[in-house]
This record gives C-alpha cells, sequence and structure tokens, in this order.
C-alpha cells in the first residue's frame, strides 16, 4: 500500500496521465483569455510545484517567456530530465529550469517569484494547505498565486448522460456511496482529496490571500462514433485504458481506500457487480460503435495575491 | 399542482430568476469568446425560443445586431411586453420582434433563421426532443443551433459547500436519493428533465445534426464574506431568497416531485429532517456572514449545425 500511496509519475501508467489527459485539456482561446484573466507578463519569474513534465510551463509560455524565467519543481528526477530536455524545443528567449524538491519545501528564499502556481497537484497531497502556504511563502509580495485543480469527487457524484444502461436507484446510490467512501478513504491514507477543487479558494482566502477569484475549465468531452476526430480518439483511448486494460490497478487502489473510508467488503463486493456490469455494457457498445458518452467537469482555476 | 406544473414566468420567484439569475450569468470575455466560438455575424437572423425577457437578445445582440433581426419567441404575453418595451433600449441598428408563440409549433417559416437558439427552456419541457426538433425546422440549411441548458440535478448531486456541517453518509446518500427520485418525478410531471443538459448534445446527434460541440460557462463565484460588490451581493440575495424566504414553496414542490417519482412520504420526512438542520446552520451562517462558498454548476453550451 506504501508503494501506492506515493505514485511513482515517471512510471509507466502515471506518466501517461501526464502526457494523454494534457492533450486536448484546454480550449486554445480559453488560455488566451486566462492568460489576461491572470495580468501575466512577459519576463515574469515563474515557479511551478509538480511540473511533470512542464506542462503549464510551455502552455503559458508564449504569455510569459520572453525574457522569462520558468523553474519547474518536481519529486520525480526522471521526469526532470525528460522535461529538461524537451523544453528545448520551447524555452526559447528566456530560461527554463527544472529542479527536484518537495512541495512542502521548495527550495526558493521568500519572495521570490512573481507567479507561482501549480496544476493537480494539491488533490494528491495528505496537507494540501501546507503545500499552499509554501507556494505563498516563496511568491514576492503582490505576486500571483495559481491553482489549478478539480473537484472529481463531484463530477463522480453527477449524472450525465451516457449510453450504458441507466442503474436502478439503489445500483444508483451504492456507486455514489463508494465515491463518497474512497475520497474519504483516499483523504485518510495520505492520497489526497478528489474534490479539493472547491476547497482551495476558501484555503487562500484563510492564509490571507487577497483578490481571490476563480473560473472553471470550459472543455467538455463528447464521445460519439465513429469517433473519428483526434480529440475523440484521444478521449476514447484514455477512457478504454481506464475502464479495460487497467482495471485491475484501479480496483486494487478504489478498494483500499473504499476500506479505509469505512466501508465493508461485502459491499465492495456488490460495488464490483455493478462496475463488472457497466464494464461489459461498455465493451460490448464499443464493439458495436454504439458507446455514446458525455463527460463534462468541474476543473477549477484559482487565483490569489500574496498581500503587499 | 397543476399551477405548479406550469410555472408563470411573469410573476413571483420565477420572474425573479429571468432577472437576478441572468445578471452576472457569464464573464464578458467569455461572452467575447464565445461569439467567435459560435461564428456569430452582424446582420444574421436570430430566433430565441423561451425568450423571457429577451435576454439572449441583449447579451448577443453586439456580435450580430448590426443590420440584424431577433425574434424572441415566449409563451408568456405579459413577459413578451416587457421585453418589447425593454428591447427599445438595447435593439438598436436592427430590429428586435417579440412574439407570443408555443415552443413546439414555432410561427416562422422552415428554413428561416440563420440561428435558433434556446437557454434554460428544454429543461422545462415535458418534450424537450420535440422542441429541439422545432428549433431545427426553422433554421436555415446550414444555419446554427445554440442550446444553453444546465444540468441541474448533476450539480445538485455535487460535493455540498464546505462551509456547511458534514453530513454522515448515510444522510448524503438520502439527500442524493432525493434528488435523483424527484428528477424522475418532474419528468412524470411533465416539469422537464433537471439533467437535460448532458444529453442535448446526442439529442442533436439522433435529430442528425452535425458539427455538435460543447462548453461550459466557465463562471466560478467565490461567495465570501462580506460579500462586498454587485456581484456578491446578487449572488448572496439569491441564495437568501431561496433557502429562507422561498424555502416552503420548493420543499413543496420537491415533495410532489419526489411522490411522483415513486418516493416513499417516510423517506421524505427523513430527508426534511436533515435539511431542516442544514437550513439552520446555513441560515446562521447567512445571518452572521460567515457563508463561504466557490459556486458554480454545470452550465452548458451547446452548438450544432443544421445539415446542407
Amino acid at each position: 500500500m506504501n508503494k501506492n500511496k506515493k505514485p511513482d509519475w515517471s512510471g509507466k501508467r502515471w506518466k501517461e496521465m501526464l502526457v494523454e489527459q494534457r492533450k486536448f485539456i484546454w480550449h486554445q482561446d480559453t488560455i488566451d483569455r486566462l492568460a489576461i484573466w491572470l495580468g501575466l507578463k512577459q519576463g515574469m519569474t515563474a515557479v511551478d510545484v509538480g511540473c511533470g513534465l512542464g506542462y503549464l510551463g510551455y502552455t503559458f509560455w508564449p504569455y510569459f517567456g520572453k525574457g522569462g524565467k520558468y523553474f519547474g519543481i518536481d519529486q520525480s528526477e526522471k521526469l526532470l530530465a525528460d522535461a529538461q530536455t524537451t523544453s528545448k524545443n520551447w524555452a526559447t528567449c528566456g530560461q527554463a529550469k527544472f529542479i527536484a524538491g518537495d512541495a512542502y519545501r521548495l527550495p526558493f528564499e521568500d519572495n521570490f517569484a512573481d507567479w507561482v502556481m501549480c496544476q493537480t497537484l494539491l488533490m494528491h497531497l495528505e496537507k494540501p494547505k501546507d503545500a499552499l502556504s509554501e507556494m505563498m511563502r516563496i511568491a514576492k509580495p503582490g505576486g500571483l498565486i495559481v491553482c489549478i485543480e478539480p473537484d472529481n469527487l463531484s463530477t463522480s457524484l453527477g449524472d450525465s448522460y451516457s449510453s450504458l444502461p441507466k442503474l436502478g436507484i439503489e445500483e444508483e446510490l451504492l456507486s455514489k456511496k463508494a465515491y463518497i467512501l474512497c475520497n474519504k478513504g483516499s483523504i485518510k491514507l495520505g492520497r489526497g482529496d478528489q474534490s479539493i477543487g472547491n476547497r482551495v479558494a476558501v484555503m487562500m482566502k484563510e492564509l490571507g490571500l487577497t483578490e481571490i477569484d476563480a473560473r472553471i475549465n470550459d472543455k467538455v468531452y463528447f464521445l460519439y462514433p465513429p469517433y473519428d476526430d483526434p480529440r475523440q480518439q484521444a478521449f476514447l483511448r484514455m477512457t478504454k485504458k481506464r475502464v479495460l486494460d487497467d482495471s485491475s490497478f484501479w480496483i486494487k487502489r478504489a478498494r483500499q481506500e473504499f476500506l479505509a473510508g469505512g466501508g465493508t467488503a461485502n459491499e465492495f463486493k456488490q460495488y464490483m457487480k455493478i462496475c463488472d456490469k457497466q464494464r461489459n455494457a461498455f465493451r460490448k457498445q464499443l464493439k458495436n460503435s454504439e458507446y455514446v458518452c458525455f463527460f463534462g467537469s468541474l476543473f477549477f482555476v484559482i487565483k490569489g495575491r500574496k498581500p503587499k | 399542482m397543476s399551477e405548479n406544473k406550469k410555472p408563470d414566468w411573469s410573476e413571483g420567484c420565477w420572474r425573479d430568476m429571468l432577472i437576478d439569475q441572468r445578471k452576472f450569468m457569464w464573464r464578458q470575455d467569455t461572452l467575447e469568446k464565445l461569439a467567435n466560438w459560435l461564428e456569430l455575424k452582424q446582420g444574421m437572423t436570430a430566433v430565441d425560443v423561451g425568450c423571457g425577457l429577451g435576454n439572449l437578445g441583449y447579451t448577443y445582440w453586439p456580435y450580430f445586431g448590426k443590420g440584424g433581426k431577433y425574434f424572441g419567441v415566449d409563451k408568456s404575453s405579459e413577459l413578451i411586453g416587457d421585453a418589447t418595451l425593454l428591447a427599445k433600449e438595447w435593439a438598436i441598428g436592427g430590429e428586435a420582434e417579440f412574439m407570443t408563440a408555443d415552443a413546439y409549433k414555432l410561427p416562422f417559416d422552415d428554413d428561416f433563421a440563420d440561428w435558433v437558439m434556446c437557454q434554460t427552456l428544454l429543461i422545462h419541457l415535458e418534450k424537450p426532443r420535440a422542441a429541439l426538433s422545432e428549433m431545427v425546422r426553422v433554421a436555415k440549411p446550414g444555419g446554427l443551433i445554440m442550446c444553453n441548458e444546465p444540468d441541474n440535478l448533476s450539480t445538485a448531486l455535487a460535493k455540498p459547500s464546505w462551509s456547511l456541517p458534514e453530513l454522515d453518509v448515510d444522510e448524503e446518500l438520502l439527500i442524493k436519493k432525493v434528488h435523483l427520485i424527484s428528477n424522475k418525478g418532474a419528468i412524470k410531471l411533465g416539469r422537464g428533465d433537471n439533467s437535460i443538459g448532458s444529453k442535448v448534445p446526442a439529442m442533436m446527434k439522433q435529430l442528425g445534426l452535425v458539427d455538435i460541440e460543447i462548453r461550459t460557462n466557465d463562471k466560478a463565484t467565490f461567495l465570501n464574506p462580506p460579500y462586498e460588490g454587485p456581484q456578491q451581493q446578487n449572488l448572496f440575495l439569491m441564495i437568501k431568497k431561496r433557502v429562507l424566504d422561498q424555502s416552503d414553496f420548493w420543499t413543496e414542490r420537491a415533495r410532489e416531485e419526489f411522490l411522483a417519482g415513486g418516493g416513499d412520504p417516510e423517506e421524505f420526512k427523513a430527508y426534511r429532517k436533515i435539511a431542516d438542520r442544514i437550513k439552520l446552520v446555513f441560515e446562521q451562517q447567512l445571518k452572521q456572514g460567515t457563508y463561504a462558498a466557490c459556486n458554480s454548476g454545470f452550465l452548458y453550451l451547446i452548438k450544432a449545425k443544421k445539415p446542407k
């Protein structure tokens, strides 16, 4: 369990997420608007905590990279090496540097950066508020803090349309119970809070940040046969991988979390029966090119400023 | 019940909704982006079904109104009267006309408009698909169909706001059960499907529309004491009105829907006990000005084209 507790993001399964999930994560015009909304300027000094392959760096580089400095921090040396290599392709006219470090003890002095950011970092941490407070420490007075974090629990609890057979009310409630218990368990196990996105703004306020404001990523996936554009293909690949190929890995994790969250082994079995049923239906519909799925999520962009 | 079944949007809490909810519904920069994404052009002929006070008309007027024609259709002649008066203020450089009519039988020839739109219309209809099909009929071949429809069921099922007391898992599940069953009941009573937003794209697909794409409203509001500024005040008052002043009205509707959906009256009582307990805390937090939450929901903007 200890190995699961801290995923190795340079390992195959996790790293794939860093690559696949990020391919179509934003509309380009949304990024343009965000850059204005965040007040990005060329020449900024930016720190990206839990940078992975440097995604936020190359995504926002056009808006701050001219004469700018980007520092990507991650635990994984392997990811950092890859990120450093690929940054040669995008970090032109400025500097990008990747440094191994701990989100709770960032390797920077107080008041160091104009802009400190993270994406899907806090949701994986045992002490998200400590990490946020550390981000704040290294920001300059008046500096910008940006957290891009989802509320995946709320997304799971929703009732979005899909072509899979509609569950009975008791089955549906058991599924929802499983989501709630797994998240409680995940928090207990130190794997992080899947619904962190809707708490960050409040945490920022408690830490004394000002000018707090939030937006949602406006991206929505709608998957329908023949799944013939690249976005649909990528989304379908991800869904297939998670639901079919890697199912035993995710089930094992979910079971640990479900039990840690206070669920019983018997209930988990019942829940698995529902999942099996849905998985079989999914497989069949894919095969017959009948699977349709609508996927909207709550993916927050929250900004705040360190007081002057 | 039949009075409840077809709300009179020209008065009381329904009319309030048309005004208060729409004041800050979208961010200005989002609207600009959307106008671009929708490929709006000056001079378009537009039909807005269930137009209410003409909100979509005046919201998008800057992007199509020069030489443009806007036809607002609503079943309430009182709203149409008010909307006509209001339009004198904004419909400059083009024409805005309002007429009383039924969403299932629009007063236009086939292939009439460049753009046919609705907002929070389908969510209230007994036969949303028939209304959508009627919108398609009046659109020109190649014309734009736009539906702004929420998935309020998913929003209701989402993780509750953090500042309210944490509930037992069983209590939380009972609340979700009431939402799920009430929505079934609302559909049965002909009051519409609260989760319609996530279903519209699949309906469009079935009706043969092409180029279907979806975005979410990217608005999130961090409601934060002392609730300064017009936007915070507006949201604060809206929540207060709904939770405190109009609570009996909404409870009665929910009860009707829950029973119509096959729910057990005893369960509704148990649900009310929990809801009343939360309401007390909520009331206190609102009065003391301690309530804080990052609010957002699932409001989808769905666009498609009628095939040429």
